[in-house]
């Protein structure tokens, strides 16, 4: 049993299980799919995409939920929003002749970057996590609490460990001299 | 928490530190109904742990796990359009009425009968073999026209001597 629903006859093909299933998860997943969708997108035909992935091959992807694991509502947001997304990346695949673009545009420019590799094991998981809600998604903390289920405290005192081990990373960082300048010394002795 | 000159600098940092480090994150998603999981806190701290480790490299599905939390709290109040839940429906076609569906029996033989089935299936193939093989035994000296050295019961009863025909022909006659 899951949210109340029986899943039991849906996944064995009993199409007034299926009926009763739509009917009722139709709302939430046109939700679920109307943030994802991009001006223009047929939401219906999103919506259409998930119920289509949930039955399809006999109930593959149904059979794999586990009502002990989490919530249906939960489970089925997250399928939807990630078929959604698949749904619209394929379709919406751009094509331009290759005789249609600036040939300035074509040049590749020979720039040989570096890319400067920091420890990632620098941050804990949940360190990154907390940083990415507040500085890339805006949230405040008690959002941020809320989303991870913990106290707004737990969430500002992981945020000001998290920037403590940044500032210190960084002073070291720019307190070690670079390789050019010590060559460029190097050559002033000389 | 910060001011909004320290939001800057932390902000600042954080980009700093995200553009190096984002070269080496990457790895397989998480199953989707790990995720469901993490979403509704069921995940202790090491099962956690991982999931929060590639969701801070993956801003889509962070996004997703959010709005499902938000979904789950409130029921949403669109309502979806009757063709649109006509259409999902038609997904899972009806039996036709000239179909009937067979199920098993839920009734099964019990396991007693089931073995004096076999048994007596195993009984008469020994019989049949054994009747095979003493019918056979004595094909090449009957070929030889020599008599059988010993005649056996079971050939006594399935090859019966002509008199015992005779006999009765002499009585009727």
């Amino acid at each position: 049993m899951a949210d109340g629903t029986d899943l039991g006859p849906l996944i064995r093909g009993d199409k007034t299980a299926w009926d009763g299933f739509v009917r009722r998860y139709a709302g939430l997943l046109l939700a679920a799919v109307r943030v994802v969708a991009r001006d223009g997108a047929d939401i219906d035909d999103l919506v259409q995409e998930v119920f289509a992935r949930l039955c399809k091959d006999d109930f593959r992807l149904l059979k794999t939920y586990d009502p002990t694991r989490a919530g249906l509502t939960t489970w089925l947001t997250i399928v939807a929003r990630s078929t959604a997304r698949d749904a619209l990346r394929r379709h919406h695949v751009r094509v331009t002749p290759i005789d249609d673009v600036p040939e300035a545009q074509l040049a590749v420019e020979d720039r040989h970057v570096e890319p400067i590799k920091f420890p990632d094991e620098l941050l804990s998981p949940r360190q990154k996590l907390v940083l990415t809600m507040l500085y890339e998604r805006d949230m405040e903390v008690t959002e941020v609490a809320a989303a991870l289920k913990i106290d707004p405290q737990t969430v500002r005192s992981t945020h000001h460990k998290a920037m403590l081990k940044l500032r210190t990373h960084f002073a070291v960082d720019e307190r070690a001299p670079k390789p050019e300048d010590a060559a460029a010394k190097a050559e002033r002795r000389g | 928490m910060t001011g909004p000159g320290d939001r800057t600098e932390s902000v600042a940092l954080w980009q700093r530190w995200r553009q190096g480090a984002s070269v080496t994150a990457d790895g397989a998603a998480p199953d989707t109904m790990v995720l469901a999981a993490w979403a509704d806190g069921r995940l202790d701290e090491a099962q956690a742990e991982p999931v929060e480790a590639w969701l801070a490299d993956h801003p889509d599905a962070l996004a997703d796990l959010l709005a499902a939390q938000r979904l789950a709290l409130s029921a949403p109040s669109a309502s979806a359009a009757e063709a649109l839940i006509e259409r999902a429906c038609a997904l899972v076609p009806s039996l036709p009425d000239n179909v009937v569906a067979l199920r098993r029996s839920g009734t099964r033989a019990p396991l007693w009968l089931s073995a004096i089935r076999w048994g007596g299936l195993a009984a008469s193939l020994v019989v049949t073999s054994l009747v095979g093989f003493e019918l056979g035994n004595d094909a090449y000296a009957n070929f030889a026209g020599q008599p059988p050295a010993a005649e056996s019961a079971l050939h006594e009863l399935l090859d019966p001597p002509l008199s015992v025909f005779s006999a009765d022909e002499d009585q009727a006659t």
